[in-house]
């Protein structure tokens, strides 16, 4: 019975592997017909090569073709470990800069794709760029939208997944989806024990803006809040995915945890940006220390979460890759300290490098006051 | 009959002068209380809900607030609401010596591509980061955006040098030059990574969130003494209202005034946009309103002119904390949304009284 069983589920797995390669649902709720065979693709972005390497492995510069340059921009260090690893990516075209209105079509036509990646929102051609989804489809290139910004809790596994058939990497995408759901479940079991949701504000980008205070609410970071029991002081007042707000409301509402999220990198210590510096190239003490600088600033000595060391920072571009599970876990287990005392997100961070990085890990990705 | 027309004598021309300018200075009283109103509401304005009375009491004895109020009230409310005091008083000011100088109406510190320049310069600090050892990373922005408006103004002086020709040469130079400005802040948005797009994108929009009591007493400083000059030049100003011809029929030297005018009202304008950006609209309605208000004559318009730049600003900054509770609108959004309907009304009801 067993046996029948087994032969039963191999085969409709075989059947639904079969019939989903020809064509996937993407994340737009698009029905995309597969090329049959993927060998030429372009990227709306380029930060998404950190999650096309946990398909491709050693084998990620082969494929991509062309890819807008956000990565190095936004995140030099990381990009230039990757850059390091593998010297080709100098060789992949660049299709714009770092927004959506430089992206050429005509370039991305010219290169001859098989398959478009790009984001439901974020730097590249987003999924209202209908004139730029029209002239590749009218060129014979397949389009696929995946997400890892607007509800990274939600899309992240289907992008995933999405990718995974679309490049024929099932085995390496359900992987790292078994990965990401243990990870994902270590939180949630934990947070069944928590009592009650501490109150948090999250500034978004700390040091871009002189003024206080960007956030994130229903989106991006913020949604990797609430999933990590957060309790978002500007929920009910930003109504989109991020807002300002006033550095009175702050200093009123006296959130119990502060965490800002970091956009500073080594190029930016170095020119004495104000940001909080993390990620690839910066070691703990230098975080530590420009989380302590920003805290600086005026109003926020007195905010109840600085004055008793809970403030928190953390890398800003948790936002937009799939390894967003580590900073859910980091922000976990500052919440609820007590509830959380066994969970390794510094292990989690390790381990996703290990096993589904082609660079070795090297920085802080988080840090605390 | 003839006792009631010894009773209605004609008021001398002399006497109605002197009344006439008794009306002006009442104009200029209820002016600054209304600024004085409108600046207090503005402290009392914020999600805090700090009620008046603690604010009051906090303004004389700041020991008797708790320490999250007391930064409220001095770190945040306070320099805010002077900055807006501040800022709105010389975009007021170097608007209406703008439009005198440059017998134009729609003349305003944009006309001569001044807060062109200085996105531009706030543009270039951000997109390039040129380091600096002695100047701290923070004043980068406003230093360049100051420099670069400074450096329009000078162009526009020496063009005007080589080439002669009056206000409407100037004006047109102005124009030409802003087009060629907004073009090279587009250039910088192309340039720069989505970050510092961002950056220049909020600059752009205004924002009094950037005050700080440096800043804000710097402008005050600069604001001060560019408003004595203003005012030792009231008279040539107002001569030159009748006609550049006819102002130097009376003595003025009008190319020195004109000269003079520009320069400061450029260092007052680039003072006063470098800390917060662009704030359109103040400098053009603001001595519209004061004109409607005091007439042409400028020992009273000007003055008036600061006093509703002021008030405009100050009022707009009320707005923008109480629009959206808890969140702030960027001013220079507000100062335009809230301050065309008002012009309109008062065009409006201009064009009915006549």
């Amino acid at each position: 019975m067993n046996y029948l069983k087994g032969m039963a589920l191999a085969l409709g797995l075989t059947l639904s592997t079969l019939t989903l390669a020809a064509s996937v649902t993407d994340l737009a709720g698009r029905q995309v017909t597969l090329p049959a065979k993927v060998g030429r693709i372009i990227l709306g972005e380029g930060r998404m090569l950190t999650t096309l390497a946990i398909l491709e492995k050693q084998q990620l510069p082969q494929r991509v073709v062309g890819m807008l340059g956000d990565f190095e921009q936004l995140d030099p260090a990381g990009y230039a470990q990757y850059r390091q690893r593998f010297p080709a990516l100098d060789k992949v075209v660049r299709l714009g800069k770092t927004s959506a209105a430089t992206f050429s079509a005509e370039q991305a036509i010219a290169l001859k794709p098989d398959l478009a990646i790009f984001s439901l929102s974020g730097h590249g051609p987003d999924v209202n760029d209908h004139a730029t989804l029209k002239r590749l489809q009218a060129a014979g290139i397949a389009v696929l939208y995946v997400d890892f910004t607007r509800d990274p809790l939600l899309h992240t596994v289907r992008s995933v997944e999405v990718l995974g058939q679309a490049l024929g990497r099932q085995q390496e995408a359900a992987e790292f989806i078994a990965f990401y759901r243990t990870e994902m479940d270590k939180v949630r079991q934990r947070l069944k024990l928590t009592r009650r949701q501490p109150t948090v504000f999250l500034e978004s980008r700390v040091g871009l803006s002189r003024e206080c205070c960007e956030t994130m609410t229903h989106g991006m970071i913020g949604r990797l809040l609430d999933a990590a029991g957060g309790h978002n002081i500007a929920g009910p007042l930003v109504p989109g995915m991020h807002g300002t707000v006033n550095l009175e409301f702050l200093l009123k509402a006296q959130p119990e945890v502060y965490i800002g999220t970091a956009i500073g990198n080594p190029a930016s210590v170095a020119r004495g940006v104000p940001t909080i510096a993390l990620g690839s190239g910066i070691d703990a003490a230098t975080a530590r220390a420009s989380l302590r600088k920003v805290l600086g600033r005026p109003g926020f000595p007195q905010l109840k979460a600085v004055a008793g060391k809970r403030a928190f920072a953390i890398w800003h571009h948790y936002n937009y890759s799939a390894q967003n599970i580590i900073g859910l876990q980091a922000m976990a287990k500052w919440l609820y300290p007590q509830e959380m005392a066994d969970l390794q997100p510094e292990d989690t961070l390790r381990r996703f490098y290990q096993r589904f990085q082609p660079v070795a890990l090297n920085g802080t990705y988080w840090t605390q006051l | 009959m003839s006792t009631t027309l010894v009773l209605e004598a004609p008021l001398s021309l002399a006497q109605r002068y002197h009344r006439a300018n008794l009306r002006r200075a009442a104009v200029l009283l209820l002016l600054a209380a209304a600024l004085c109103l409108s600046l207090l509401w503005d402290i009392g304005t914020g999600p805090s809900g700090l009620p008046l009375r603690d604010i009051v009491q906090g303004l004389l004895a700041p020991a008797s607030l708790d320490v999250a109020d007391r930064v409220i009230l001095f770190d945040v409310r306070l320099p805010y609401t002077c900055m807006a005091l501040v800022v709105g008083a010389a975009l007021g000011l170097a608007g209406a010596q703008m439009q005198t100088v440059l017998n134009n109406p729609l003349a305003s510190p944009f006309t001569l591509g001044l807060a062109a320049a200085a996105t531009l310069g706030a543009a270039m600090a951000i997109v390039f980061v040129p380091v600096l050892p002695w100047l701290p990373v923070e004043l980068l922005t406003p230093l360049c955006a100051f420099l670069m408006a400074l450096l329009s103004t000078g162009l526009i002086l020496l063009l005007l040098r080589w080439h002669g020709g009056g206000s409407h040469s100037l004006v047109l130079f102005g124009i030409a030059l802003m087009f060629a400005l907004e073009a090279l802040v587009s250039l910088m948005h192309f340039l720069a990574d989505s970050n510092a797009l961002e950056q220049i994108v909020f600059w752009s929009m205004g924002s009094l969130g950037r005050a700080s009591w440096h800043n804000v007493l710097l402008v005050a400083v600069t604001l001060l003494l560019c408003f004595g000059l203003a005012m030792r030049r009231a008279w040539a100003l107002t001569l030159l209202r009748s006609g550049e011809a006819q102002a130097e029929s009376l003595g003025v030297d009008v190319a020195r005034v004109r000269r003079a005018c520009l320069v400061e009202v450029s260092l007052l304008t680039a003072v006063a946009l470098c800390f917060v950006g662009t704030i359109g609209f103040v400098g053009l309605v603001g001595p519209h309103i004061a004109r409607l208000l005091v007439g042409e004559q400028h020992r009273y318009f000007l003055p008036a002119s600061t006093l509703c730049g002021a008030l405009m600003l100050s009022l707009a900054s009320i707005a923008s904390k109480s629009l959206i509770p808890g969140l702030i609108v960027p001013i220079g959004i507000v100062t335009a949304l809230v301050g065309v309907p008002a012009f309109m009304l008062l065009i409006l009801g201009r064009r009915a009284a006549a």
